[in-house]
């Protein structure tokens, strides 16, 4: 595979491992079928009659395959892992996201301290409803841009899109994280 | 990973911690956060526009405790300096103070973040022209 643009990394990504086009979308049944069949053929038993160089290879892609299966299999981070492969994600601490988002992450934080001074299981409930319906509406405003994106000829503004979303969801998770945490009350 | 003394110090302690009233017009308000912790912070300062000093300081922080303790000594250090004078905090500073390990230098960076974007919505507010450049590259 070979990318015009060359913006991928020169070494083999985890896309290229397992044959298939860099996407935000993938088969993830079909990777699983793949990640099987990999698991199989580079399995060091397998090899043990091998000579030592090509034991070492077996053991290489073995925990490549394992590496690049638990990125690519996880929607998240298979979307972490592409942004970065496009050089889309900046470093920690320079992706801003828009004053309007974070004061209502601000707000959201606000009455999740509430709660654990007075807890009340319907205010949990009714936040956890909230944060879900945020979550459903980032993603349905972001799937058309990962859907159409091309490898190659990806559009700026649409990886801008998705990198909102992917930075926005961390916000939601970590207040998913911190209302599951009243769980047991 | 260890918090020094002065960082637990101001976890357990945090100065200044409180909301201003963001529509009077003496007051700035910079909200930044670091999303891939899900941290945000938000910190105020109300001015006198007589003297252009910085009268009171308040902040909240939902993060770790070294992005709390950045932002409540940012808060300390705000008080009764000029506008010019708490441009020149530089995230370093606070990194040295808090004796901050490298992993947490981007707590004190969001904490300067919030100084200068709370003083560039003061001078906005004002009609002033806006001396921080509250997107500095870092």
């Amino acid at each position: 595979m070979e990318y015009e643009t060359g913006q991928y990394l020169a070494a083999m990504n985890y896309f290229e491992f397992f044959g298939i086009e860099p996407a935000f979308l993938v088969d993830e049944a079909g990777l699983r079928k793949q990640f099987l069949t990999n698991s199989k053929a580079f399995h060091p038993d397998f090899h043990t009659r091998k000579p030592e160089a090509e034991q070492q290879e077996a053991l290489r892609l073995s925990s490549l395959n394992n590496e690049a299966y638990q990125v690519l299999s996880d929607p998240d981070r298979r979307m972490q892992y592409l942004l970065k492969l496009l050089g889309a994600l900046a470093e920690e601490g320079q992706n801003a996201l828009p004053g309007s988002f974070l004061g209502e992450m601000m707000e959201l934080n606000e009455r999740i301290m509430e709660l654990e001074f007075d807890f009340d299981p319907s205010v949990r409930e009714q936040l956890l409803s909230q944060v879900a319906g945020m979550e459903t509406a980032l993603f349905e405003e972001v799937f058309p841009f990962l859907e159409r994106f091309e490898p190659g000829r990806e559009l700026l503004q649409d990886l801008g899109a998705i990198k909102d979303y992917y930075l926005k969801k961390r916000y939601l998770l970590r207040i998913k994280e911190n209302l599951s945490k009243f769980a047991n009350r | 990973m260890a918090y020094s003394d002065k960082v637990l110090e101001h976890f357990k302690n945090p100065r200044n911690v409180g909301t201003m009233d963001k529509s009077d017009k003496n007051v700035g308000t910079g909200l930044v956060g670091a999303p891939e912790c899900g941290d945000v912070m938000r910190l105020q300062i109300q001015v006198d526009p007589e003297t252009n000093t910085i009268v009171d300081a308040k902040f909240k922080t939902f993060g770790c405790g070294s992005a709390i303790a950045s932002s409540s000594l940012a808060t300390e250090w705000l008080k009764g300096k000029s506008v010019d004078e708490a441009l020149t905090i530089d995230n370093m500073d606070i990194v040295e103070e808090l004796a901050l390990p490298p992993v947490k230098i981007h707590c004190s960076v969001l904490a300067e973040d919030a100084i200068r974007s709370a003083i560039a919505d003061y001078q906005q507010k004002n009609g002033m022209k806006v001396t921080s450049n509250a997107e500095k590259a870092h």
